[in-house]
C-alpha cells in the first residue's frame, strides 16, 4: 500500500471514528413502534399532523327537525380539540379513554405513520389498497363509515375540496375489525409528499361516560393524518 | 473485522447490552458506508437506523449480527438508490432547492467523487470496515475476483488524488 493509499484510508476511517449514533433507546423504540420513534432523525419528514376531533350533529339531524348539537371535546394533550387543526411533527395518535368518542382506523402498512417504512413511495396512476385496523370501541359509539383523502403534504386538513384524490365512502359493518380503502393516485399528478387523511363518522355525541340516545341521528365527524406518501 | 460473540438470547438485559454494544462499535463504519454510497447525510442515517430497527427486531434469530447488519446497510441503501434514480429523473424538470452538505460530509464525499457505486461500497468496506475480499464478495453478493478488480480501479482513483494533495 503506498503513502498516498494510507493517507486516503485515514480520511475515510477518521470520518467514520467521528460519527456518533444517537441513543440506542430510540433505536429500539423505532423497532418497537414506540411513539418515540415518531420523533427520530428531525431530518426525516414529518409523516404525522396530529389528530384532531370534532364532534359535531350532521345536517340530516336537522333535516329530520332534530336540534343540531355541537359537542367539543376536552384537549387530549398534544392535538387540537377545537377550531383550525395544529399540525405537529411527530407524536403519534392520541387513544381516546373508553367511552369517548372513537378513533379513527389505524392504518398498517408502508404508509403508515409508525416510522417503520423508510421512504413510502407511489407513482401516478398506481393504485393503493391501504389496510387499517378499526379500534374497539363500545357499541353505542362504533365508527358508520370511513374514508381517505390525499392532501398535498401541508394543506390544511380540513379542506377536504383541497384533496387531489379520495376513495369510496366506506360503511362499517358492527363489529368489523379491519377496512381496506382503495386510493386511486390519478395519472399526472406532481410528484412530492402527500398525506393520507383519515375521515370517519360515528353517532354523535359519543361523550365520555355518557350514553348515545338509541335513536339518536345525529352524526359526529373525525378526521386525521393517517400515514403520508411520496408520489414519484 | 472480528464478529461480536452474542451471548445467549432470552435474556432481555443482555441481549439489550449486547445490542448496545454491537450498536456503539458499528455505527461509525456503517454510516460511512451508507454516506458513501447514497451520498446524502441525511438520507443514509435514515436507512442505517432502519437497519438497526430491524436486526433488533429479528435479534433473538440472528446469529452473526454485524454482518447481517452490513449486509441489511447495503440493501437498504441499494433500494434507495434505485427509487432515489427515478426521483431525480423528475426533479431534474423542477426547480430544485440546493442543497447544503457539512464540511466533513463534504470533504468524505469529494474524496469518493468520480467513483461508480459499486466501487464507493468496495472500498469503503475495505477501508472503512476492515473486510477482505471474500467478505465484501459475501456483502455485496458478486465473486471476489470481480471485488478484486472493482477495488483496483477504485484505489487508482483514490491514490491518484491523494497524491494530488498536499501531505
Amino acid at each position: 500500500m503506498t503513502s498516498a493509499d494510507n493517507r486516503a484510508k485515514a480520511v475515510m476511517r477518521a470520518y467514520a471514528d467521528n460519527l456518533r449514533p444517537p441513543p440506542v433507546a430510540d433505536i429500539i423504540a423505532r423497532a418497537d413502534d414506540t411513539p418515540a420513534a415518531q420523533q427520530l432523525s428531525a431530518t426525516a419528514p414529518p409523516r404525522f399532523r396530529g389528530h384532531l376531533v370534532l364532534a359535531t350533529a350532521s345536517v340530516a339531524a336537522a333535516v329530520a327537525g332534530v336540534a343540531v348539537v355541537v359537542a367539543w371535546l376536552p384537549d387530549q394533550g398534544t392535538t387540537g380539540a377545537t377550531g383550525a387543526p395544529q399540525p405537529s411533527a411527530s407524536t403519534a395518535a392520541v387513544r381516546m379513554a373508553p367511552a369517548c368518542p372513537p378513533d379513527l382506523p389505524v392504518l398498517e402498512g408502508p404508509f403508515a405513520a409508525d416510522g417503520k417504512a423508510a421512504r413510502p413511495s407511489a407513482e401516478p396512476g398506481q393504485q393503493l389498497t391501504l389496510p387499517a385496523k378499526i379500534t374497539v370501541t363500545e357499541s353505542d359509539r362504533r365508527l358508520l363509515t370511513f374514508q381517505v383523502y390525499l392532501l398535498p403534504s401541508g394543506a390544511d386538513m380540513n379542506e377536504r375540496d383541497q384533496a387531489v384524490a379520495r376513495t369510496a365512502v366506506m360503511e362499517v359493518s358492527p363489529n368489523q375489525a379491519r377496512i381496506s380503502p382503495v386510493l386511486q393516485i390519478p395519472t399526472g399528478l406532481a410528484p412530492g409528499a402527500y398525506d393520507l387523511v383519515g375521515y370517519a363518522t360515528f353517532p354523535s355525541p359519543s361523550l365520555c361516560g355518557v350514553a348515545n340516545k338509541a335513536d339518536s341521528t345525529q352524526v359526529g365527524t373525525i378526521w386525521g393524518v393517517l400515514g403520508s406518501v411520496v408520489i414519484e | 473485522m472480528t464478529e461480536l460473540k452474542c451471548p445467549e438470547r432470552g435474556n432481555p438485559d443482555r441481549d439489550e447490552a449486547a445490542f448496545e454494544d454491537l450498536y456503539r462499535r458499528t455505527y461509525g463504519g456503517l454510516l460511512a458506508l451508507a454516506v458513501a454510497t447514497v451520498r446524502n447525510r441525511s438520507l443514509a442515517e435514515d436507512l442505517v437506523h432502519d437497519a438497526y430497527a430491524q436486526l433488533w427486531r429479528h435479534w433473538a434469530s440472528v446469529t452473526q449480527p454485524a454482518a447481517w447488519l452490513r449486509r441489511a446497510v447495503v440493501s437498504n441503501c441499494l433500494k434507495s438508490l434505485r427509487t432515489q434514480r427515478r426521483r431525480e429523473a423528475i426533479i431534474r424538470r423542477q426547480a430544485t432547492v440546493p442543497v447544503t452538505t457539512a464540511p466533513d460530509d463534504k470533504a468524505f464525499l469529494d474524496l469518493l467523487a468520480g467513483l461508480s457505486e459499486r466501487q464507493r461500497l468496495a472500498v469503503t468496506l475495505r477501508y472503512v470496515l476492515g473486510l477482505h475480499e471474500a467478505e465484501i464478495a459475501s456483502v455485496l453478493g458478486c465473486r471476489p475476483g470481480t471485488v478484486k478488480s472493482t477495488l483496483h480501479r477504485a484505489v487508482r482513483v483514490l491514490r491518484a488524488r491523494m497524491e494530488d494533495e498536499p501531505s
